[in-house]
């Protein structure tokens, strides 16, 4: 197996980890939600879904790089490392680590973080698999806001719900 | 480029990287009410002795190779910019980083008990850990720029 082949399979295992982790935490919490304010960190589900996030993001972080150095030594240049696709892409994964950073250190309302922690992962995980993306920068991010918005709605929606039932 | 080359380039990479994660790591711990000392310290101790390897591996991959064979490329093209003045930054703000995470572990170590009892303290080591992730994130995203630079 070469250099590339593991790095695209680490990077797909990291994606799984982090996509299905935050999917899975999603779920639970809607479901679990309460109106008591007992801190959802607490719970052990919860905690092991967070585990396995941060170990996906360390696995993509790694073989992201690496994926990087192998366009570096190929030469790809701007053409690649500029593209819309990729420099949107980067952004996205930016916006992921603060709005993380920024649950983990309570600094958001939990609703807004996770629908931009929800979105994001995908957002990052469409991006990386669609190769030819046939929109600017600017459409890709205008695109990534309002799906960001419509998982708020998502979520509200089924947070609600899951409230009036009980 | 030759292995060894690829094999400081990628120490270089992932030694800084592995900086972040484990400042990420101390900053969410330290952040806590009772913040677990050992692995604050642990975290301190290794972040700092990756930020030291990947100086010395980013500084071989520089002064033997980067700057005959990668920069004149850079130059060259639309983009010397990125040369110019993310490389150049990125050079010098480097510097910060060994003496920032020197003294993370140096407030982890000699000031354990301060840390513990003192909120004010704590939260000013949180800040000072915030800053030097942010300063190590911008030097990962800047070395990303200046990689996207080099074409044939």
């Amino acid at each position: 197996m070469d250099w590339a082949t593991f790095l695209r399979i680490a990077h797909i295992l990291g994606t799984a980890l982090g996509v299905g982790g935050t999917t899975f935490l999603e779920i639970y919490v809607l479901k679990h939600i309460n109106t008591r304010n007992v801190d959802m960190f607490e719970n052990d589900a919860v905690k092991i879904s967070i585990s396995l996030i941060r170990y996906g993001l360390i696995i993509l972080a790694f073989s992201g790089l690496g994926l990087l150095i192998s366009w570096r030594l190929n030469m790809r240049g701007p053409e690649v490392f500029f593209s819309a696709r990729f420099l949107a892409k980067m952004v996205v994964i930016l916006i992921l680590l603060l709005a993380a950073l920024a649950t983990n250190l309570k600094f958001v309302n939990l609703k807004y973080a996770s629908a931009v922690s929800t979105a994001s992962w995908y957002a990052a995980m469409i991006l990386g698999m669609w190769r030819r993306v046939p929109l600017s920068f600017f459409t890709i991010m205008a695109g990534y806001v309002a799906f960001i918005v419509l998982t708020y709605l998502i979520l509200e929606y089924f947070r609600n719900k899951s409230l009036k039932i009980k | 480029m030759n292995s060894n080359l690829i094999i400081f380039l990628a120490l270089h990479i992932i030694f800084g990287t592995l900086a972040i994660i484990l400042l990420t790591a101390y900053l969410l711990s330290i952040s806590k009410k009772d913040p677990s000392l050992k692995s604050l310290k642990l975290n301190s101790f290794v972040s700092f002795l990756s930020i030291i390897i990947s100086w010395i591996s980013g500084g071989y991959y520089y002064t033997t190779y980067y700057g005959k064979s990668v920069k004149p490329l850079i130059l060259k093209g639309e983009l010397s910019w990125i040369h110019s003045i993310i490389m150049e930054t990125k050079e010098h703000i480097f510097l910060f980083l060994p003496f920032l995470t020197l003294t993370i572990f140096g407030i982890t170590y000699l000031l354990k008990d301060k840390l513990e009892k003192d909120k004010n303290f704590r939260f000013a080591t949180a800040v000072l850990c915030f800053t030097t992730v942010s300063i190590i994130l911008a030097i990962l995203i800047g070395g990303i720029v200046i990689s996207g630079a080099v074409k044939k």
